[in-house]
């Protein structure tokens, strides 16, 4: 029995692959997307219960990704975490204003990752409130 | 009858009666007299007195009409002097100043020179009641300080004024009224049309820092002393108003040069933050994968997934191997770009070095069944170059079609040679790149935006560290690709040193956004169109307030990369200082540069003139070493100056446009147009140059400095749109056919339209337009007839005709110049300018005979 699904979006492959071991590992199903506009399809098919999000991609960049997420009363409840190597405090800003939920620089930790994904689940699950009629 | 007594006495009475009569008689007359001649007097008193009381009267109305005359020239004296002084531009000043004096001191003819300090010679800058014709001659005839100041004779002196008279008994003899104050001395006291009357303006400090000359005074008299009274007041407030604006001048140069340099430190930190954030991202991805993967190894230390932490190994061998690669390709890179770079040159065979590279290739190749190959016109094909420099250029070339090419593609490596240069070409049949992106595979880092990366991974430093290779031998790449079909990358290097164009990669300058391949096209046009095997381009420094030589020809590459020169020192540095420009015919004999002759001139003139962005000097132009063998001659002078002005036009378009490639594009067919141009006319011409004939011609007729650059440029560059045309069908006998004929019409339209990007003066195009019009109006391509046509095109008209009649045809044979100039003789009026033609036959009369003599000699 899964514990949720993640999905991961990176346009570097290594670290797609290293997201889902780390996250499978924990119990996690995990399903990928390469560029910003492959995620929002997954978004749409797979309703993915969080995300992890890359900055820097082709196609449509993840503040974009975000925006659209956050904008469609269907999919604001998921819980996106931003993970980029931009690591300025502007850039953190901007992250935060499209509606990230966290934002994590890189390098990162795939330890602390799972950590701050479980915490954000267990809060999202309680505080999710019931869907109105 | 005895007289009685009584008688005697009354005859004695009656006597003296008579008597006392008489003398009545006689003192009445006396006192008549005396009245008379005291009312004569009084008269003749009265006359004098009348004429007195005249004299008085005309004093008294001289008196007045010379101090109302006075006033009101006092008032406008002062009105002048407020107004020249209300002005900062210094040219304004200088025309103020000249028809003040014309107003105020009665003169119809004023000439103001200025000293200027660099060339120490009075230049006319400001001119009342000239025509153009006139101040053009003083313009070109400055007078040179020796000889301003041996005029400052004391016996010329007048006040602080200097007074040459035609005729030397005035010399000297100003006296209160001047010269005229009566009737019958005005013949003496007119003014001599050959008489100089000069005021020098002298500073605080007594330097003379110009002076206004008048002529052709309103009265026709001499100077009264008033009059120089009056020029000394004026040229008192000249001298002030003409120092406040030249401070005012320096005053906003400063400020507009802290302006750019404060502008340009901005656009300096852009660029370093941009590329500090790119490269930082760069090397952050490698890295994130690193710590990740290092990590949950650590995690599952005790995991017995051996193939899991077999992979893990593998991909933080790999991605460290990434960062390495990564460092030090941005460590070349900074290298290359900085400029402290050196390469060393040795002939070795490139055919040779390619197989090598192909041979350390094949295993990637044959791992993807690609077949590779290479291609070479010899076996052995010697070039001098840096071995191994080249070496990673063929690799990356290489490496990149095999890496985007699929299973089964082909990949070819061909090298031949071609003229004085080499062709490395490399083609694939991969996927290609797609036509918007083309414009910038050689940008740093562009795969980082390409979605290629992640199929295709690689640092994006590649393609650039090629580029920057390739120019620094002097030669130049380019890729063409066709998507789904594969991509041929060219690169074209010059075989020996000798030939290349060295390109130094500089600092950060204010034509940074000018590419390397515009800066060699410059450099090689300048080089073509001047007929020099030698030419550079230096850029100044203003930091370390020097020139650098951005790229040359015909340098050694010891020259161009360690060339320093402060700004004022030796002959580029004099140019930029001053901002002129500079003729040396011979550089052992002139005084001013006596120095034994550089080893990299072969001839002793050399040519060097300031490249001028917004009135600064951002470069400077040499050129030496013309191929005639021949000195440089103000010809050229004018000539390059006006090519100056154009690549200062055209690298502004540019850096103004940086993001904008159409721009770079089309002024690099510009410059290519001129350069096959002027190649081909230099396979044509046994003779002096065209341009040297344009601006004799243009001088002859009067045309202005400016006017004659312009033609002289023009000269040069009035056919290039004949390179579009198929030569071929000039080279026939017998009539064009209209196709061809129409074609032929069109080329002063693609002429004009070529030249337009690097244009900055109407007067050109309209010359390139009109050179094939003809004086009755039976011309093309818009028929203008006579004086519609202008004169620089009416000149072109002639020396083009001149030209190709005494080159020939192959069908046709050379006229010599004795035939042709009667053909152009026989065609006056109808197809050319009368006076061209006539200005052309009596300047060139000498020309045949003279080369008959040169060839004498060098029999």
């Amino acid at each position: 029995m899964s514990k949720g699904k993640i999905l991961v979006v990176d346009d570097e492959i290594y670290i797609v692959h290293i997201l889902d071991f780390s996250l499978g590992m924990e119990g996690y199903e995990v399903i990928t997307a390469l560029d910003g506009e492959q995620a929002l399809e997954k978004v749409k098919t797979e309703k993915p219960d969080l995300i992890v999000l890359d900055i820097m991609m082709p196609k449509l960049d993840g503040y974009e990704v975000c925006k659209n997420i956050k904008s469609s009363a269907a999919t604001q409840h998921i819980p996106v975490i931003l993970l980029s190597a931009k690591g300025r405090n502007v850039d953190q800003k901007l992250g935060f204003d499209v509606g990230a939920d966290d934002y994590i620089t890189k390098p990162f930790s795939p330890r602390k990752l799972v950590e701050r994904i479980n915490q954000l689940l267990g809060q999202t699950i309680t505080e999710r409130p019931a869907p109105s009629a | 009858m005895i007289p009685a007594p009584e008688l005697l006495w009354a005859l004695a009475a009656a006597l003296l009666l008579l008597m006392e009569q008489g003398r009545h008689r006689r003192s009445l007359k006396h006192e008549l007299k005396s009245l008379r001649s005291s009312y004569d007097a009084a008269i003749h008193r009265n006359d004098e007195l009348t004429q007195a009381s005249d004299k008085m009267g005309d004093l008294y109305r001289h008196q007045l009409l010379t101090s109302r005359k006075r006033a009101s020239r006092i008032k406008k004296v002062l009105e002048v002097a407020t107004s020249i002084n209300s002005n900062l531009s210094l040219d304004v000043v200088l025309h103020e100043i000249v028809h003040a004096v014309s107003e105020a001191a009665g003169f119809r003819i004023v000439l103001l020179r200025v000293l200027n300090d660099s060339s120490t010679a009075f230049e006319a800058r400001a001119f009342a009641g000239l025509n153009r014709e006139a101040i053009h001659k003083l313009e070109q005839r400055p007078v040179p300080r020796q000889e301003f100041e041996s005029w400052l004779k004391e016996e010329f002196r007048v006040s602080r004024s200097f007074f040459i008279s035609h005729s030397r008994k005035f010399w000297g003899e100003v006296d209160e009224e001047g010269w005229t104050p009566e009737l019958g001395a005005r013949q003496e006291g007119e003014w001599h049309q050959e008489d100089v009357l000069f005021i020098p303006l002298y500073t605080k400090d007594g330097n003379a820092i110009g002076y206004f000359s008048v002529d052709d005074p309103v009265d026709r008299r001499l100077p009264s002393r008033e009059t120089i009274e009056t020029l000394e007041i004026l040229a008192t407030h000249a001298v002030v108003a003409m120092q406040n604006a030249n401070l005012y001048e320096r005053l906003n140069q400063s400020m507009e040069q802290l302006e750019e340099a404060t502008e340009r430190g901005e656009q300096v930190n852009e660029l370093k933050n941009k590329f500090i954030s790119t490269v930082s991202h760069e090397l952050l991805t490698p890295l994130t994968a690193i710590h990740a993967y290092a990590e949950a190894l650590l995690d599952n230390v005790g995991s017995t997934h051996v193939d899991m932490q077999k992979q893990f190994l593998g991909v933080i061998d790999e991605q460290s191997l990434k960062l390495r690669h990564l460092i030090d390709s941005i460590l070349e890179l900074s290298q290359l770009e900085s400029g402290r770079f050196r390469m060393t040159r040795e002939p070795f065979n490139l055919a040779s070095l390619t197989h090598e590279v192909a041979a350390m290739l094949r295993s990637t190749a044959d791992s993807k069944k690609i077949t590779m190959t290479v291609e070479t016109s010899a076996p052995e094909i010697v070039i001098e170059a840096d071995r191994e420099l080249l070496r990673r250029v063929l690799n990356n070339l290489g490496s990149n079609a095999i890496k985007f090419t699929d299973e089964g593609g082909t990949v070819t490596f061909r090298i031949t040679i071609e003229g004085r240069a080499v062709r490395i070409q490399v083609d694939d049949t991969g996927i290609g790149i797609p036509e918007e992106t083309l414009g910038h595979i050689f940008d740093k880092f562009f795969q980082i935006d390409n979605e290629l990366s992640r199929v295709y991974p690689g640092v994006g430093l590649g393609l650039t560290i090629s580029k920057s290779i390739v120019e620094w031998h002097g030669g130049e790449i380019t890729a063409e690709s066709e998507a789904g079909v594969g991509s041929r990358f060219t690169v074209l290097l010059p075989i020996t040193a000798g030939d290349a164009h060295v390109i130094t990669h500089a600092a950060w300058t204010p034509s940074r956004s000018v590419s390397n391949h515009l800066t060699r096209l410059t450099v090689e046009m300048i080089a073509e169109v001047m007929n020099a095997r030698t030419a550079s381009f230096m850029l100044v420094d203003e930091e370390r307030s020097e020139l650098y030589i951005r790229a040359a020809r015909g340098l050694r590459e010891e020259v161009v990369c360690g060339t320093r020169v402060k700004i004022g020192d030796s002959i580029a540095g004099w140019v930029a200082k001053h901002g002129q420009p500079l003729l040396v015919t011979n550089i052992e004999e002139d005084p001013r540069f006596g120095r034994p002759n550089g080893h990299q001139y072969e001839t002793k003139s050399l040519l060097s003139v300031p490249v001028k962005m917004d009135g600064r000097v951002v470069g400077v132009i040499n050129i030496n070493n013309k191929i005639s063998c021949t000195p440089f001659t103000e010809d050229d002078r004018a000539l390059l100056s006006s090519l100056a002005d154009r690549v200062a036009l055209a690298w502004k378009r540019v850096a103004d446009h940086e993001t904008v490639s159409d721009r770079t594009e089309e002024t690099a067919r510009a410059l290519s147009a001129i350069i096959e141009n002027a190649r081909r006319s230099r396979l044509k011409l046994n003779g002096g140059s065209m341009a040297g004939r344009a601006v004799a011609v243009g001088r002859k007729l009067g045309l202005s400095d400016e006017d004659v650059e312009a033609l002289a440029y023009v000269a040069s560059v009035h056919d290039v749109g004949m390179g579009q045309i198929d030569l071929s069908v000039l080279q026939e006998p017998g009539r064009l056919d209209d196709a061809t004929w129409a074609q032929v019409a069109l080329h002063p339209l693609r002429s004009a339209e070529i030249v337009k990007p690097i244009e900055f003066q109407e007067q050109v195009t309209e010359i390139i337009l009109a050179h094939h019009e003809r004086m009755d109006g039976r011309g093309y391509p818009k028929g203008l007839q006579g004086t519609d046509i202008p004169i620089g095109a009416r000149i072109i008209a002639v020396l083009d005709a001149y030209e190709s009649m005494t080159i020939g045809r192959p069908y046709r044979q050379a006229m010599t110049h004795a035939e042709a100039v009667r053909e152009l003789i026989h065609h006056k009026g109808t197809q050319f300018d009368p006076r061209v033609v006539d200005a052309f036959s009596q300047l060139f009369e000498a020309e045949e005979n003279t080369k008959l003599v040169r060839a004498g000699e060098a029999a």
